[in-house]
């Protein structure tokens, strides 16, 4: 009687767990993107022609659960990697935080910009990396 | 035995009403210009619609044939671990968008000019959460099933 008790509470429990997880996460991904969205987006910028290329956003956490925000850009000349920078950031419930990438271009290295693209991700993960949530876009420089 | 017979109707009737009804009703509802933007990211609403509609119906056919049978029936067992085997595949397939083969992990692509967006979600975690209690569940049946037996003074 005992064990099956455990077995029906713990299947219950298991799949309340599983729903409300899911639930918070992506409450805290909408607010995440969201404030993003609110905060002027991702910026993408290259103060001066020799660079650095400079990528950041703000995030803040409106969701209920403490969120890891992270983002990774890859800058490609001619398939060949030349520049690449990732940031990560820990946000408890309410909290608001930037995360900023910067690019090296290397000196003397001169960017065709039609054989150019940029590979840039930026995405939250909760509940110690169960659940997920990333968006990843290539630039590509120049026309057809 | 009665009571079970009760249950069981009552269950199925909660599966067609939650799984085939209330999904068609709200699809309906969904304007075009939604479902069409939704499937040119590479989701197939309609197919998930129909496979909750169908799931709805197999799980109310279970829910029946597991409350006709007394616990001690390997009818009874059978339809209670398919419809949790059943259950298990909706939740993995609604989690993964329709695709059950990613197991929580979908890429939705929107290839635009000069740009390439595309969106990841990732919800193993919870695939894994309710494997476990899929675990818990059958067991759970099985438990029953063998109690049943022993009561009743029969070989499981």
């Amino acid at each position: 009687m005992k064990l099956r008790t455990f077995l029906k509470v713990g299947s219950a429990l298991t799949v309340v767990l599983a729903g409300a997880l899911l639930l918070l996460s992506l409450h805290a991904y909408m607010t995440a993107m969201v404030s993003v969205a609110e905060g002027g987006g991702v910026e993408v910028d290259i103060p001066s022609e020799e660079g650095p290329l400079l990528v950041r956003f703000s995030v803040r956490n409106g969701g209920l659960i403490p969120i890891d925000a992270y983002s990774s850009a890859t800058l490609f000349s001619q398939e060949e990697v030349i520049s690449t920078d990732s940031d990560s950031l820990g946000l408890s419930p309410g909290e608001s935080g930037e995360v900023s990438l910067s690019l090296e271009i290397p000196a003397g290295s001169r960017l065709n910009l039609s054989d150019t693209r940029l590979e840039l991700e930026f995405g939250f993960r909760a509940v110690g990396g169960l659940t997920g949530f990333e968006v990843r876009a290539v630039i590509r420089g120049g026309g057809p | 035995m009665r009571k079970e017979l009760e249950a069981g109707i009552l269950r199925a009737a909660l599966y067609v009403l939650t799984l085939a009804v209330i999904p068609w009703a709200a699809m309906s509802r969904v304007s075009p210009e939604i479902l069409s933007y939704v499937a040119q990211v590479g989701v197939d609403v309609s197919g998930i619609l129909r496979t909750i509609v169908i799931s709805g119906v197999v799980l109310a056919i279970l829910a029946l044939i597991g409350s006709l049978d007394p616990n001690r029936s390997l009818t009874s067992l059978g339809a209670k671990l398919s419809s949790t085997i059943v259950t298990l595949y909706l939740g993995i397939y609604l989690l993964s968008l329709g695709k059950p083969s990613t197991l929580g992990r979908v890429i939705l692509t929107q290839p635009t000019e000069g740009t390439e967006m595309s969106l990841l979600l990732d919800f193993r975690g919870i695939i894994l959460l309710l494997v476990v209690g899929t675990i818990f569940s059958a067991s759970y049946h099985i438990a029953t099933f063998w109690s049943a037996c022993r009561e009743a003074g029969e070989p499981a």
